[in-house]
């Protein structure tokens, strides 16, 4: 009951601020040409421009102690075609999902287990573990999935607790593998450095908060090492996200189809 | 937002705004807390990459309307194990051990050989295996009859769970080279013919079962455009005409997997098969069609329709059901060996709502109905998962139609207990 009651007075509150936001913030015309470089900037800042690999950490955190951890190494091609990511994750922890596989290719999200040697196809949208979506964990450039404005510019809180000058973009989905319907996400004011976002479901509601924050040189470039996630209607349920193990590694064209993941021979 | 303008309305409003944006930032600092903490702790201990072990203990109860109630408890010891030689190189072994005991049967161990292969992968774009192997093709989740091996691939049914009917299943020994290019591949298998009779010997590797006759198959699959990869099978055998199969996916909507498969070949219902009925050899094509629907992001619903035409029509169903019970049996077990339909037509609809009620909770239902409701399964479950244990209670109840007025009902009441190495 206590906690209808409090998911009742969260979603009352993401409302009330969402009101906030439309009446209160000014608005930023004629810019949505800026607002998509900008994007384009935001995801060449977390996501490098050639193949490479990185490990995932997925640690939850749920009902006042820590739950689930999840770890994966994701090997992420650009396609120039396309402009778009395309990704082979290989789950490493825990027990139970060692050698399972995901690949991203195009609008294509492929699940493989190796003891049934199903593969199934899956959307993006469907929840991984915590708050964490199958399209979060795949490397992803926004700026093909979501069409960005400028929304405003707002001085917020950091992931490092920290007040930050941000300009604020609204994204909304232009394609059916976007993992969210629409979002807002927060950049530092004269860089493309992601400091928050929020993704919501098409009701509007706020799914989750994530924060961008441990900055770290990453090949070639200061990157985000850490995403938190904070659920957008229990704020006690946490999902840590931890990137490292970041490498320059080719990813062979034949690796990224679903035919290969019977196949897969991790390094 | 004409009410911002009267002051008698945007004090308090603004007023209270500010409340609620001041919690939301407190809510968010106690998150940042927590997720440092978290974030400090490690990320646990180092796996070993190349190994899945799983055991399994159940109990339950029984209820059948052919017999007397009966209680029974089950384990079982599964096992995935692969050995990098070196870079080229890799071995595979898989496999399943269970034992059942009850007070309406004698206790029976039963070992399934999953997989034992050897891969050699000698450039990024070829690959070549060797050895008993689960190869498995299809887009369905209920019935799929693009899966060319999964005749005789059933030595012990665990569950009526598509998924468990995938995993613990025993592969055919073939030799297998695979081609990949950019978007494609295609692949070629031999399956040879292993002379001799199904075992029910514990740890009998049961090689005949999967390998009844010699076959040939290949596939294709080449993306098309950005969204689609369809996957085109050729299959050849001695006593078999050729069969053509074909794979098909896609996202047209978000968080909808929209998918259909179908396999065409001249063969015998099921019933001329097991030679119940006359020689009936005509084109039978075999069909699944259907989506799944994230309804949210921890709630999916997966509807399919599926169509065999080895199934039965009106005049073989009648015909079966004026037929002794053995030989009802018999058409029960042949259904089971080959992974067919009872009926013409099916309709799969399954469920899963994962954080049911209480976190940590998963449900998930299913049901299998055939057409005139002749043939119903229905399962309902709930998972609980408690650090490295699930505990799962499962419900599951079928009824198959015998004859006019007679049919067969089977209960079952299982609480399961899993638990990775």
């Amino acid at each position: 009951m206590s906690n209808s009651f409090s998911g009742l007075a969260s979603k009352t509150r993401r409302v009330l601020l969402g009101s906030l936001a439309l009446a209160v913030l000014p608005r930023v015309s004629n810019a949505s040409a800026n607002a998509q470089e900008l994007l384009a900037q935001f995801d060449a800042l977390r996501n490098p421009s050639r193949p490479f690999a990185f490990t995932t950490t997925l640690l939850e955190y749920r009902d006042g102690r820590q739950k689930e951890t999840l770890t994966l190494r994701a090997y992420a091609s650009p396609s120039v075609a396309s402009g778009q990511f395309r990704s082979i994750v290989w789950f490493q922890a825990p027990a139970q999902d060692i050698g399972k596989l995901m690949l991203k290719d195009g609008s294509n999200l492929w699940f493989f287990d190796p003891t049934s040697k199903a593969t199934v196809r899956i959307s993006p949208q469907q929840r991984l573990l915590g708050q964490a979506a199958n399209g979060d964990v795949v490397a992803t450039n926004f700026s093909v999935d979501y069409a960005a404005r400028i929304d405003g510019e707002e001085t917020i809180i950091n992931g490092e607790r920290s007040s930050v000058s941000c300009t604020r973009l609204a994204l909304d989905a232009r394609t059916p593998e976007a993992t969210y319907h629409h979002a807002l996400l927060w950049l530092q004011r004269g860089t493309s450095v992601p400091v928050k976002a929020q993704f919501f479901v098409e009701s509007g509601i706020l799914l989750k908060t994530a924060f961008y924050r441990r900055l770290r040189p990453v090949l070639g470039a200061d990157r985000p090492t850490e995403i938190v996630l904070i659920d957008g209607l229990d704020p006690k349920w946490i999902t840590v996200m931890k990137f490292d193990g970041y490498a320059w590694r080719d990813v062979p064209e034949t690796w990224l189809q679903r035919d290969y993941l019977p196949r897969f021979k991790p390094e | 937002m004409k009410v911002l303008r009267n002051p008698f309305f945007a004090i308090p409003l603004i007023a209270l705004l500010s409340i609620v944006a001041s919690a939301a930032v407190a809510d968010e600092l106690d998150g940042l807390n927590i997720a440092d903490e978290l974030s400090a702790g490690g990320t646990g201990i180092p796996i070993n990459h190349d190994k899945r072990v799983f055991l399994e203990l159940a109990g339950g109860r029984s209820l059948k309307s052919t017999s007397s109630p009966s209680t029974f408890i089950n384990a079982s010891f599964d096992y995935w194990l692969q050995h990098r030689v070196n870079s080229d190189w890799r071995a595979i072994v898989s496999g399943r051990l269970d034992i059942s005991d009850g007070s309406a049967s004698s206790r029976s161990e039963i070992h399934t050989l999953r997989e034992l292969a050897l891969q050699w992968q000698p450039t990024s774009n070829s690959v070549f295996d060797v050895g008993r192997i689960n190869m498995q093709f299809g887009e369905g989740i209920g019935f799929n009859p693009t899966d060319v091996f999964r005749e005789g691939a059933l030595r012990n049914v665990t569950s009526i769970i598509p998924a468990d009917l995938r995993r613990n299943r025993q592969g055919t020994v073939m030799l297998s080279a695979q081609r990949l290019w950019e978007g494609g591949a295609l692949l070629g298998v031999i399956a040879p013919r292993i002379p001799g009779n199904a075992s029910s010997d514990t740890f009998s590797p049961d090689l005949s079962s999967t390998n009844s006759r010699d076959r040939v198959v290949l596939s294709l699959s080449q993306r098309v455009g950005a969204e689609l990869t369809p996957q085109l099978l050729l299959v050849a055998g001695r006593k078999q005409s050729p069969e053509i199969g074909f794979n098909l996916s896609a996202l047209p909507l978000a968080g909808l997997v929209a998918y259909g498969e179908i396999n065409v070949a001249r063969r015998p219902s099921t019933l001329a098969a097991i030679d119940a009925w006359p020689s009936d050899i005509a084109w039978r094509p075999q069909s699944a069609v259907g989506f799944t629907w994230s309804l949210s992001d921890s709630a999916s619903l997966t509807v399919e329709h599926d169509t065999d035409h080895t199934g039965n029509d009106n005049d073989r169903d009648a015909a079966l059901m004026r037929m002794p019970v053995a030989m009802q049996q018999v058409f029960q077990q042949e259904l089971i060996r080959r992974q067919r339909l009872p009926d013409r037509q099916q309709w799969f609809l399954a469920g899963l709502w994962k954080d049911f009620i209480m976190h940590d909770n998963d449900l998930y239902a299913l049901t299998r109905l055939s057409d005139d409701f002749s043939h119903k399964q229905f399962l309902v479950e709930l998972r609980h998962r408690s650090g490295p244990l699930t505990f799962i209670l499962r419900s599951q109840w079928v009824r198959e139609k015998t004859g006019e007025n007679s049919e067969i009902t089977a209960y079952e009441l299982k609480l399961l207990m899993d638990r990775y190495f």
